[in-house]
C-alpha cells in the first residue's frame, strides 16, 4: 500500500516540476520578446532562444516521464487520461514560446516601430491568459470547486487577444510595409495569439476535469 | 468422504469466476496487481465463509435432504451444468444450478419408484426463488442509494484530483474486500452446503472446506475472468464502478444473512442498471437483462435434468 501512494507522490512531484519548467519557459519568452521589441534581434535574444529551447525540451522530457510513471500502476485510468490530456494540451504553450522565438531569430523578423506598442499589448494579453490558466491548474490541483472563477478570465483574455490580433493585422496590411514582411508579421501575430487560444482550450479541459469529479 | 471432490471442484470454479466481480476493475485498470487482488479475495472469501457461511447451508438442508452419495450427485450435476453452460457461453448461476440439482435429488426417488412423495420443501424453494429475483433489484436499489449518499459526502470534501483518485482507489480495495467477504459468506453453501448433515460434514467444517475451495479458485484461475469482467466495468467511471462493487457486496451480504445463496454476477448487473438510472443513461443492454431472466429458468432446469439423469444411472447400476 505504501508503494501505491509513493508512486502517486512521485507523479505529483513530477507534475509540479513540469509546471515549474513550463512557467520558466514562458517567463523567459516574455522577457525575450520584450527585449526584442525594445532592441530588435540581438545577442540577448539569441541567448534567450537557446534557454527557451532547453527548458521546453526539459518540459517535454518531464511529460514523457510522467506518462511512463502513470502507466506503471499509479492512478485510476480516468485520472491518468485527464492528467495526461491536460499536460498534452498545456504543453502546446511552451512549444509556442519556443516556436515564436526561433521564428524571430531564424527568419530575422523586424517589427516596425509604429506597431511595437500593439505587439507589446498582444504579448501582455497572451501572457495574462497563460498566467490565468496556470492559476486554474493550481486550483484544480488544490481545490477543484474554485476552478470556475479562474477559467472565465482566460476566455476574456482570449477574446481580447483576438481583437488585438485583428486590429494589428489590419493596420499592418493598411500600411506601406513590404509585402513579404506583412506575411511574416501576420504569422508572428498569429503564433503569439495561439498562446491564448491554447490557454482557453486548456481552461475548458480543466473545467471538465473538475466537473467530472462532482457527483 | 471422496464424494466431496465434486463440491470442491464447484468451489474452485466459483472462486475463479466470481473473484472477477469484486476485484475485476482494480486489476484490469492496473490499479492492483493480480496477486494482491487474488490474495485479498481468497482471504476475505475464506473469512466470510467461516463467519457467516452457515446460514445458507441451513437453507439448503431445509430445501431437500441429502446423503453423502446424493450430495456428490448434487455437486457433480451443478458443476457439469455450470461448466457446460459456460463453455456454450450461456448465462449461468452457481446458486441456481445447485438449487436445480437439489430439487432433482428430492424428486428423483419418486421417478425411480423408491418413494411416493418428493422431498422438496416448496416454502423454502419459494423463498429462494424470490431472493433470486430480489438480487438484481436489491443491487439496483442499493446502487442508487449509495451513489447519491456517498456522492454527496464526497462533494462536501472538495477533493482535488489526487485526493479524489486516492480515496477512490482505497474505496475500491475496501469494497472489493467486502465483496469477497460477502461472496464467501453467501456462496460457500453452493460449494459444500449439500454435504452437511448427519454422517457428513459439520457446518463449520463445511464452511472451512468450501471457503478454502473458493480461495483456491480465486488464487489459481481468476486472472482471465478478472480482466474480461473488469474491462466491462471500467467502461463506467471509477466512482460508479466502486458503487457497483459496493452495491453488489451489500446485496449479496444481505442475502447471506437471510441464508439464501444468490448470484454475484446478477447483483453486478443490478448495480450497473442502478447507475444507469441515476445518471439517466442506458448502462445495460436488453440482451444482458434477457440473459438474467433466461438464467433463472434455464440454469435450474438444466441442472435438474443433468442431476436427475445422474441419479437414474446411479440407481440403475445399483450404486444408490
Amino acid at each position: 500500500m505504501s508503494l501505491f501512494f509513493k508512486r502517486e507522490k512521485e507523479v505529483r512531484q513530477l507534475i509540479d516540476e513540469y509546471f515549474r519548467v513550463a512557467d520558466e519557459t514562458l517567463d523567459a519568452f516574455d522577457a525575450a520578446f520584450k527585449s526584442y521589441l525594445k532592441d530588435g534581434i540581438c545577442d540577448k535574444l539569441r541567448e534567450a532562444d537557446g534557454r527557451i529551447h532547453a527548458s521546453e525540451s526539459r518540459a517535454d522530457d518531464l511529460r514523457v516521464e510522467i506518462e511512463k510513471m502513470m502507466y506503471s500502476h499509479s492512478l485510476l485510468p480516468e485520472s491518468r487520461g485527464d492528467i495526461l490530456g491536460l499536460l498534452e494540451s498545456f504543453d502546446k504553450m511552451p512549444n509556442l514560446a519556443e516556436t515564436v522565438t526561433f521564428m524571430i531569430v531564424t527568419q530575422k523578423i523586424q517589427v516596425p516601430p509604429q506597431f511595437r506598442p500593439d505587439f507589446s499589448r498582444l504579448l501582455d494579453c497572451n501572457m495574462d491568459a497563460y498566467h490565468q490558466v496556470r492559476e486554474a491548474v493550481d486550483r484544480l490541483l488544490a481545490n477543484p470547486d474554485t476552478v470556475g472563477a479562474a477559467v472565465k478570465p482566460v476566455d476574456e483574455k482570449e477574446s481580447e487577444s483576438d481583437r488585438i490580433e485583428r486590429a494589428l493585422i489590419t493596420s499592418i496590411y493598411d500600411s506601406d510595409t513590404d509585402k513579404s514582411d506583412r506575411i511574416l508579421l501576420r504569422e508572428l501575430i498569429e503564433r503569439v495569439g495561439d498562446i491564448s487560444d491554447n490557454a482557453e482550450r486548456v481552461a475548458y479541459r480543466i473545467e471538465i476535469i473538475a466537473l467530472k469529479r462532482r457527483i | 468422504m471422496w464424494q466431496i471432490i465434486s463440491g470442491i471442484y464447484m468451489g474452485w470454479a466459483l472462486g475463479s469466476n466470481d473473484a472477477a466481480n469484486v476485484f475485476g476493475t482494480a486489476v484490469s485498470s492496473r490499479m492492483l496487481r493480480f496477486w494482491t487482488a487474488a490474495s485479498l479475495c481468497a482471504v476475505f472469501a475464506l473469512i466470510g465463509a467461516l463467519v457467516e457461511g452457515g446460514a445458507g447451508m441451513k437453507t439448503y438442508s431445509a430445501l431437500s435432504s441429502t446423503s453423502l452419495d446424493t450430495a456428490f450427485l448434487v455437486g457433480l450435476g451443478a458443476a457439469l451444468t455450470v461448466t457446460g453452460m459456460t463453455s456454450l457461453r450461456l448465462p449461468v448461476s452457481t446458486s441456481q444450478a445447485v438449487v436445480g440439482a437439489l430439487i432433482a435429488i428430492g424428486t428423483a426417488p419418486v421417478l425411480v419408484g423408491t418413494a411416493t412423495t418428493a422431498n422438496v420443501q416448496l416454502d423454502v424453494l419459494g423463498k429462494v426463488v424470490a431472493c433470486w429475483v430480489g438480487t438484481p433489484i436489491g443491487a439496483l436499489v442499493a446502487a442508487v442509494v449509495l451513489y447519491v449518499v456517498i456522492g454527496q459526502l464526497m462533494n462536501r470534501l472538495a477533493l482535488n484530483v489526487f485526493q479524489y483518485d486516492r480515496l477512490l482507489r482505497m474505496a475500491q480495495i475496501v469494497a472489493g474486500s467486502y465483496g469477497a467477504y460477502a461472496l464467501g459468506a453467501n456462496n460457500v453453501a453452493n460449494v459444500t452446503g449439500p454435504f452437511t448433515g448427519p454422517g457428513m460434514l459439520s457446518v463449520p467444517a463445511a464452511c472451512l472446506v468450501g471457503g478454502l475451495a473458493i480461495a483456491a479458485g480465486s488464487l489459481t484461475f481468476s486472472r482471465g475472468v478478472m480482466m474480461t469482467v473488469g474491462r466491462g466495468l471500467v467502461k463506467l467511471d471509477a466512482y460508479s464502478a466502486f458503487i457497483v462493487i459496493l452495491a453488489e457486496g451489500v446485496t449479496v451480504h444481505a442475502y447471506a444473512v437471510l441464508g439464501v445463496p444468490v448470484s454475484t454476477s446478477q447483483a453486478v448487473v443490478g448495480g450497473v442498471l442502478g447507475i444507469g438510472i441515476v445518471k439517466g443513461a442506458r448502462t445495460v443492454n436488453r440482451r444482458t437483462l434477457r440473459n438474467i431472466l433466461l438464467a433463472w429458468i434455464s440454469t435450474p432446469t438444466v441442472s435438474f435434468l443433468v442431476t436427475l439423469a445422474g441419479y437414474v444411472v446411479a440407481h440403475e447400476v445399483g450404486w444408490l
